[in-house]
């Protein structure tokens, strides 16, 4: 089976091609499920905005004018329908604010007697505000440069970049007390 | 030419981007002049490039909870509209086809008229070429109760499958074939995957 490229998929959904909806469907869904999860942390609500997303894209393939990727553009859709749940929900979280408390969440024993270190950095990624957890997997798990996730997040390129590294020195604090080795800058 | 020079501190808000490979070239010059003599500059690019190996091994971020896969896809297959309206772009061209067609039609259903008086013992009068509905062939098919959702979607995308339907309240599916596809011949493919596939019906 070929991967064909995003935007001659999104030409052929515009046109009703429902095989091309299931193409782009498969190229994005287990990420974008990933980065939408890591703001709600409730699978059954984000399993239903990545529905809702690629509702919207069949809705409205014909209307992408290319002045973006088309991966940012989904992206996009996909960081409005989260800002839509948690303004509904009156929980919206804006800050850069750095936490000077020490990581006393719940599972932090647990995680402490976790071998592998995937759940550790796991656990840390799971400490983080929002903003700066979904900074951090745009940035590492999609790959996205920084003009590409301020385009998502609807924020200055700036405040990218701040986010991250806030959230690096977070997530070295969480880290170090698990004894893994972070960077000293 | 010297590259413009970079405070420590852009350079610390860069090292991500530059682990991940999207800086620009001219973004990447200043920021691996300061790395070549700088060590904890040189110790925070591998921190974070060990963070995003350990991120993308991961796979998903949080344990146990996987994506819809192909029952979310048979979910938003179901969910879209019957037959999506044409396009506005398409409008003036889509009215004009479907003018001539109604005419066509309507020169067709004179002909076999007038053909059917004329030999009343003919029979049958009308048979559609495309068979009964027009559709797309379907496979409908159950499902071991002990296979892996990801193993599912691998077979299914490796034959071009689609879920159209179900799962129903006794776990069948209907599967939509690629057109063109031999539906007894995929039929036959399921059906030896019986690790996975618990039944095949024949295809409708």
């Amino acid at each position: 089976m070929t991967t064909a490229p995003p935007d001659a998929l999104l030409a052929r959904i515009a046109a009703g091609d429902r095989d091309a909806l299931a193409a782009l469907y498969r190229q994005h869904e287990a990420a974008l499920f990933r980065f939408v999860l890591s703001r709600l942390n409730d699978p059954t609500q984000s399993a239903d905005i990545v529905h809702d997303v690629f509702l919207e894209i069949w809705r409205s393939a014909g209307r992408f004018e290319g002045r973006s990727s088309v991966r940012t553009w989904i992206y996009g859709i996909a960081y409005r329908k989260v800002i839509d749940v948690f303004r509904a929900s009156a929980r919206l979280q804006v800050t850069d604010d750095i936490p000077e408390t020490e990581d006393d969440s719940p599972g932090a024993l647990e995680c402490l007697a976790a071998a592998e270190t995937r759940d550790q950095v796991r656990h840390c990624l799971g400490t983080l505000k929002p903003d700066h957890r979904q900074a951090v997997e745009l940035a590492f798990f999609q790959d996205m440069g920084y003009r590409e996730i301020a385009e998502v997040m609807q924020v200055p390129e700036g405040t990218v970049k701040t986010r991250i590294f806030h959230a690096k020195k977070l997530l070295q604090h969480c880290l170090g007390r698990f004894g893994l080795q972070g960077g000293t800058a | 030419m010297t590259a413009p020079a970079m405070t420590r501190e852009a350079a610390l808000q860069d090292l991500p981007f530059l682990v991940n490979g999207t800086l620009t070239g001219a973004e990447r010059v200043p920021l691996e002049a300061l790395l070549s003599d700088d060590a904890d500059l040189v110790a925070e690019r591998d921190f974070l490039a060990r963070l995003r190996a350990t991120m993308q091994a991961d796979g998903c971020g949080q344990a146990g909870v996987n994506p819809p896969g192909e029952l979310g896809l048979a979910r938003l297959m179901r969910a879209l509209p019957p037959q999506e309206a044409p396009r506005r772009a398409d409008r003036w061209r889509a009215q004009g086809r479907l003018a001539l067609v109604a005419g066509l039609a309507a020169v067709a259903s004179a002909l076999i008229t007038a053909w059917a008086l004329r030999d009343p013992a003919a029979a049958p009068v009308y048979v559609q070429a495309s068979g009964d509905a027009g559709d797309a062939p379907v496979l409908t098919v159950t499902f071991q109760p002990e296979a892996r959702l990801a193993d599912i979607a691998a077979l299914l995308q490796d034959k071009d499958l689609i879920i159209v339907d179900g799962p129903g309240a006794l776990g069948l599916y209907r599967l939509e074939l690629p057109p063109g596809a031999d539906a007894l011949a995929l039929a036959e493919t399921l059906r030896a995957a019986d690790d996975l596939v618990l039944s095949v019906d024949e295809p409708e």
